[in-house]
Formats: C-alpha cells, sequence, structure tokens
C-alpha cells in the first residue's frame, strides 16, 4: 500500500515555508520576523503531517512553533527600542555571509542529492504509476507506541545522551545567570538610560 | 467523522458516494455553529450563575417577559443573541498607532487555535451500520492528547501579538503575563496527563475513552482516570483554568489594574473574536477533562443499543445519541465547576501564581504519574496485559 501525499497541499507548505523564511530575512521590524519564523516551523510541521509523522508534527508545534518561537518573542518585546522601525538589523559583512550561506546550501543540496532515501519499496509500485509530488512514502505509519519502543530498545544510549545534553545546557544556563557573590549588588531600580 | 457521514449520506440518498472533501466542510460547519452557540449559551449561564453566587438575577429584561417572571433561570434568554448582533453591528476602529499586521493577525491567530482544537475530540461512538464500534470524533488523531498541548500554544503566540501589536502599556503588560501564565502552567498541565497515558498506553482521546470503560482491575467505576490519577485530575484542572485564563487566574486582563489587558484595544468583532475564542477553550478543556477522567460518553455498564425501537419508528444512530448526550452533560458539569471557582474564589498574585505553578502543581503531577505507572504495571502484571 503507498501512500501518496497530496500535491497541492505539498506545495502550498512548501510556498509557504519558502515565503515566511524570507519574510524572517526582509521584515522591517523584529516582531514581524520572529512572527514569520513561528509561520515557517509551523508549516515544517505541516511538511512532517503530509508525510505522516504524526508524532514528529505535533512535538515540532509544541517544542519549535510553540516554545521555542514565544522565547524569542518575549526577548524581542523586552529589548529596549524594539519597536522602532528604523532600527537596522545590521549586516556587516555581506559578501563572508553570502558565501557562508552559499557554502551551506551546496553541503545541503550535495547531501540531500546523493543519499538514498528510503521510500516505499518499488515492488509495490505499479509501472504505469508515478508519484504525484516527486516522492512517495510506505504506508507503514509510524504510531507513538512503536516510537517509544524503539527509544527504550535499540535507541537508548542517544535518547539518554540527549537527555545528559539538556540537563548540561540547564546548568550551564544556571551559571551563566548566576550573579557573582564577589561583585556588589546592582542597587535595585535604577534602569539603563535609553541610548 | 468521515465513516459515519458517508454512511449517514449512503443510507438518506440510497447509495450516493461523497466526495472526499465533504466532510471536512461538513466537520468545519459542524464545529464552527457549536462555538457559536455553545458559547451564547456559555456566557448566559456564567452570568445567570455569577448573578445567583452575588444574590441577584443577571440578565432578566430581554426575551419574553411570561419566561422572566417564571423564574431567574427562564428570563433574559436573549441577552447574549442581542449582544452578538451589537458586536456585529459596531464600528470596527483600528487605532492609528498600532502595528496593524499584528493588530490585525491577533484575532485571526486566537479563533484558528480555539477553532483547531476541536479536531481529535471525541463526543460519541457507534456502531449503528458498522463492523465495529466508531469513535466520533473529526478525526481521532493517533497522538489526540498531544495535538491538543501543541495547538493551545498558538494561543499565546496570539495574545503575545495582540498585546504588542496594540502599542499599549496596558495590553502589553497584560500579553506578557497571559503568556508566562500559558507557558509555565502547560508543563504540569502535560504532566498531569501524562498519567492517563500511561494507563491507558495511548496519547488517542477515543482509546482513553474506551480503555475507561474497560476498567482497572477488573472494576468499571475504577477505570474512570479520576480515580487512579486524582492527583492529575486536580492540577489538570487547576491548569486549565490557569489556560484559559479565567478567574482567579485573570491577570491578563485584571481591569483593576490594566483595564482590560491584551483586549484594551479591541473593539466589535475582532474583540468578540477574542471573547468567542476564551469561552470556546474553556469548553474544549472541559471536555477533555470528561474524555480523559471522567469516561467520555460511557457510562459504567451501560452499552446503549445502536438502534432504539419505538414501535412506529426505528431511531437509528441511538448509541451515538445516548453517547452525546452522556458526554455533554458530564462536560457540563465540569463547566459548573469551573463557574463556581469563578465566582468564588479571590484573584492571584502574578508572583504567587508562578510559585504555585512551579513549585506546587509540578512536583505534585509528578507523584501523580508515578502513582499511576505503578498502577499500569500492576495492571499489566496481575490483570494481564496493557489495559490499551
Amino acid at each position: 500500500m503507498i501512500y501518496d501525499p497530496n500535491p497541492v497541499a505539498f506545495w502550498l507548505l512548501a510556498a509557504m515555508v519558502a515565503g515566511c523564511a524570507l519574510a524572517v530575512v526582509r521584515a522591517r521590524k523584529l516582531f514581524h520576523a520572529g512572527l514569520a519564523l513561528v509561520g515557517t516551523l509551523f508549516a515544517v510541521a505541516g511538511l512532517y503531517g503530509l508525510l505522516q509523522a504524526w508524532f514528529l508534527a505535533a512535538v515540532q508545534v509544541l517544542v519549535y512553533a510553540g516554545a521555542i518561537a514565544i522565547m524569542l518573542l518575549f526577548a524581542i518585546m523586552l529589548t529596549h527600542n524594539m519597536m522602532n522601525p528604523d532600527l537596522k538589523s545590521l549586516t556587516t559583512q555581506p559578501w563572508t555571509a553570502a558565501a557562508l550561506c552559499l557554502m551551506l546550501l551546496a553541503i545541503l543540496l550535495g547531501g540531500t542529492l546523493s543519499s538514498t532515501w528510503q521510500t516505499a519499496p518499488d515492488t509495490t509500485l505499479s509501472p504505469t504509476w508515478t508519484p504525484k509530488c516527486g516522492f512517495q512514502v510506505a504506508e507503514a505509519i509510524p504510531s507513538v507506541q512503536a516510537l517509544g519502543f524503539r527509544l527504550l530498545d535499540p535507541f537508548t544510549l542517544p535518547f539518554e545522551m540527549v537527555s545528559v545534553l539538556i540537563l548540561v545546557s540547564l546548568i550551564g544556563a544556571l551559571v551563566v545567570a548566576r550573579r557573582n557573590p564577589a561583585l556588589p549588588e546592582a542597587p535595585e531600580g535604577r534602569e539603563e538610560k535609553a541610548p | 467523522m468521515e465513516p459515519i457521514f458517508e454512511q449517514f449520506v449512503r443510507d438518506l440518498t440510497g447509495g450516493f458516494q461523497v466526495p472526499f472533501w465533504a466532510p471536512m466542510l461538513v466537520s468545519l460547519g459542524l464545529v464552527l455553529a457549536f462555538i457559536a452557540l455553545n458559547a451564547m449559551f456559555m456566557i448566559w449561564l456564567e452570568r445567570k450563575i455569577c448573578g445567583r453566587i452575588q444574590r441577584r438575577m443577571g440578565p432578566m429584561l430581554t426575551g419574553p417577559k411570561a419566561w422572566a417572571r417564571f423564574s431567574m433561570w427562564t428570563g433574559g434568554w436573549f441577552q447574549t443573541p442581542c449582544d452578538s448582533v451589537k458586536l456585529l453591528l459596531k464600528e470596527d476602529i483600528i487605532p492609528a498607532q498600532v502595528d496593524r499586521f499584528g493588530f490585525m493577525l491577533a484575532p485571526v491567530l486566537v479563533f484558528m487555535a480555539a477553532l483547531a482544537v476541536y479536531v481529535p475530540l471525541p463526543i460519541s461512538s457507534t456502531s449503528y451500520a458498522q463492523s465495529a464500534p466508531i469513535v466520533v470524533a473529526v478525526a481521532d488523531l493517533d497522538i489526540g492528547l498531544l495535538y491538543v498541548v501543541a495547538i493551545t500554544t498558538l494561543t499565546i503566540l496570539a495574545i503575545l501579538t495582540a498585546g504588542w501589536a496594540s502599542n499599549n502599556k496596558y495590553s502589553l503588560l497584560g500579553g506578557m503575563r497571559a503568556g508566562v501564565q500559558i507557558l509555565s502552567y502547560e508543563i504540569p498541565m502535560l504532566f498531569a496527563l501524562m498519567g492517563p497515558m500511561v494507563l491507558a498506553g495511548s496519547l488517542s482521546l477515543g482509546d482513553l475513552v474506551l480503555v475507561q470503560h474497560a476498567g482497572l482491575f477488573g472494576v468499571p467505576l475504577l477505570g474512570w482516570f479520576l480515580v487512579p490519577s486524582f492527583l492529575g485530575a486536580v492540577v489538570y484542572l487547576i491548569c486549565a483554568v490557569a489556560e484559559t485564563n479565567r478567574p482567579p487566574f485573570d491577570m491578563p486582563e485584571a481591569e483593576q489594574e490594566l483595564v482590560a489587558g491584551f483586549s484594551t484595544e479591541y473593539t466589535a468583532m475582532r474583540f468578540a473574536m477574542f471573547y468567542l475564542a476564551e469561552f470556546s477553550n474553556t469548553f474544549v478543556v472541559c471536555m477533555i477533562f470528561t474524555a480523559v477522567f471522567l469516561g467520555g460518553w460511557t457510562l459504567p455498564g451501560f452499552i446503549p443499543p445502536s438502534s432504539l425501537n419505538l414501535g412506529f419508528f426505528t431511531l437509528p444512530y441511538f448509541d451515538l445519541l445516548a453517547g452525546m448526550a452522556i458526554f455533554f452533560a458530564k462536560a457540563y458539569a465540569v463547566v459548573l465547576l469551573l463557574m463556581w471557582i469563578r465566582w468564588t474564589f479571590p484573584r492571584l498574585r502574578p508572583d504567587h501564581l508562578m510559585t504555585f505553578g512551579w513549585k506546587f502543581l509540578l512536583p505534585l503531577s509528578f507523584v501523580n504519574l508515578l502513582v499511576c505507572i505503578v498502577l499500569a504495571a500492576i495492571q499489566q502484571i496481575y490483570f494481564g496485559g496493557n489495559p490499551g
């Protein structure tokens, strides 16, 4: 059984990913850029959903479009003078940035094109059948239960390592945020002057 | 939804095959109509209950005079329809200094989130003209509970956007408070829901209800997750009140301090969107509570027949209707509880809210998860198999 994603949905989502990503870079107000980032992440979740990776889609929305993007928006809202539309997002080294971006693109494209993707086995395809999206997915829907058993049996070590990594970053954040007891405490109520 | 709708149309028209988009459109229409009508009724009920608790009668003047003379619970029926018409006809003002894009986006986002969250909620099940009982939901997703929690985060985004785009200090403060509050209470809420997830061995809301009907340790009523996961139910209910910004957790729109919080600058339909979404979300958390902790559309030891013979007429889909009646009765019981809480407790202070959420509710939800894991293990070892 082959599951063929709806091409209209795919192209709509792809356009949304690309359009929102462009808006992230081009938006004049930083807050709009943040909103556009949420749009991108959400559309990526939609792509996961189109590939029937429901769990991944939900986690993408919960963690990226939800928690992380909201933290980002909080930071933007609390930063002084962010409402000012004349604020330039400075690009001091455009050519270096462009070179780096092109390199990244080359690496990603090379990796994508050269790897063999595990899609539906060819034996189940009829010779006249062509995928409408350019890709097809095997109908074996990865259920949440199956995912859970996989995490507990063959992939226990990577799973636990990730949790250790999160713990390390948490402790790191605490160490960075902790007040240095050697320094005198900042007096309460003194605000920084606007530049 | 799909198989039932297709079957229904086939029975009605004698074999007409509906196109694939028809069930989607029909469910969208049904959910939209439900949100609007239910919110109207809930607003009326809220005002009546508020009135009763404060020893007054609430709205009495709109609607038939005879009904109002009969009792306070039958008066003022037309108040919310009248209010809705007023909101529809009011001038839509966009203040000059707001960020237009965000200002217009926020109400749409908040309503989108309120609408999308209805997808996995199971309201009943039916076995009429089906080979096996089917759960009635827009789509009983494999990841139902996770989906619900994920979609809720969109509400925070919308409220933050509304607060920032209004370009008003009260709005900004309200938006920030709402964001912090929902974000912090989402964590104990997810952990509180994890207990039932472990007990059922599934994330699908339909499965959760079916497992509860099957019972724990072979005892039917013990299967309602309210019993084995009691702490989780309490934590979930508190978090649900906080998530929907209802009093006593209504700091985001505390009128004595913040005018109206994030909705200060909004008027007419844009304001109505926020209001509608708030009531819709309140009902949704009650529906989730019903499905996860109160056994959903089932009653212990009661399985309604798929069709009821009334003598002169055979009522089809009787189990669907009976299930819906049970489900909504339970959900409205939870709604009444939330309204009672709302008009009884004074508002919390923001720092109290944070301490309460992080230092009390979160550890409590961990304890609940531990208890549920132990119970699920006992069930698995001594009573054969995971209930799910």
